[in-house]
């Protein structure tokens, strides 16, 4: 089963970035603009809605968070795992997006797109002004 | 030996994309201001990062206009020696699709994820200069 990894040093501490990645209100400043809240699960909508992932929260730790993927024809069933290591105040977060079925041509695509969104979230972790990659309606510009 | 994979849809020509790739003055809009390039089969390519911390050294291998762009590495990181880079453009629709390999890795380490996650957010640049979205360059010196 191939996974997809990701790793990025960001200018911020673990604390920081924590809440980023184990909630929806987290989510939406970097990742997906349209995100609906439910209770330990979020909606994010991609393109008028045309794709909805439903992601379910896992666990939540300080240093690790983890959700599992409950829709999308390729994604369901697929884990997100966030893990934080805090040095010095600077914190290298890997991410690891596993269990895929198979290695194609969608799988390629959402590793390019997570490589995009790993800075959208050191952006917002740092402090600096950006916008989720995604909005609505399609891609941020 | 471990592959990194890419790929992005562009909005434009496999010309227009080409152009992104071969170009001293395209190189440096979207992934290092301090780009130089030889621009022919056989030419070196030098790309340096933060005042030139790391500078990589490519040589190009094949220049198939409108389709394929290879660069041999040739230093100076010790893990992108021995790598070679292979961009593929072809018409997909109105679109032209980009596919990237960052091949022959010795290993899967902690800096091939973070090139990883980088190729990622550079592909993202590379489609949003050739779209002329003007992102500017990754890497501003």
């Amino acid at each position: 089963m191939p996974d997809i990894r990701e790793s990025i040093q960001i200018d911020a501490p673990a604390a920081r970035v924590s809440p980023l990645v184990s909630s929806g209100e987290g989510f939406s400043k970097w990742w997906a603009e349209d995100v609906v809240l439910h209770p330990e699960a979020v909606d994010l909508g991609f393109f008028n809605r045309a794709t909805v992932y439903c992601v379910q929260l896992v666990r939540s730790a300080p240093s690790e968070t983890e959700w599992f993927c409950k829709s999308g024809e390729e994604w369901e069933g697929t884990r997100l795992r966030f893990i934080l290591n805090e040095t010095k105040g600077q914190t290298l977060l890997r991410f690891t997006h596993a269990g895929w079925k198979a290695d194609t041509d969608y799988f390629v695509s959402c590793n390019t797109t997570w490589g995009a969104l790993m800075f959208r979230l050191k952006a917002v972790a740092e402090g600096k002004p950006t916008v989720p990659l995604f909005s609505k309606i399609g891609w941020a510009l | 030996m471990a592959d990194l994979k890419h790929q992005i849809p562009i909005s434009s020509t496999p010309e227009k994309v080409y152009g992104a790739l071969t170009t001293q003055t395209a190189l440096r809009a979207w992934w290092t201001a301090d780009a130089k390039i030889d621009e022919k089969v056989g030419g070196n390519a030098e790309f340096g990062f933060d005042r030139r911390a790391t500078v990589f050294r490519m040589k190009i291998e094949k220049l198939e206009p409108g389709k394929r762009v290879v660069w041999s590495c040739h230093g100076d990181n010790p893990e992108w020696t021995g790598t070679t880079l292979t961009w593929d453009i072809a018409p997909q629709g109105k679109m032209t699709m980009l596919r990237f390999t960052h091949s022959n890795w010795k290993a899967v380490t902690e800096l091939y994820a973070i090139c990883n996650s980088s190729w990622g957010e550079l592909m993202h640049r590379l489609r949003d200069h050739v779209e002329d979205k003007n992102p500017g360059p990754h890497w501003k010196e």
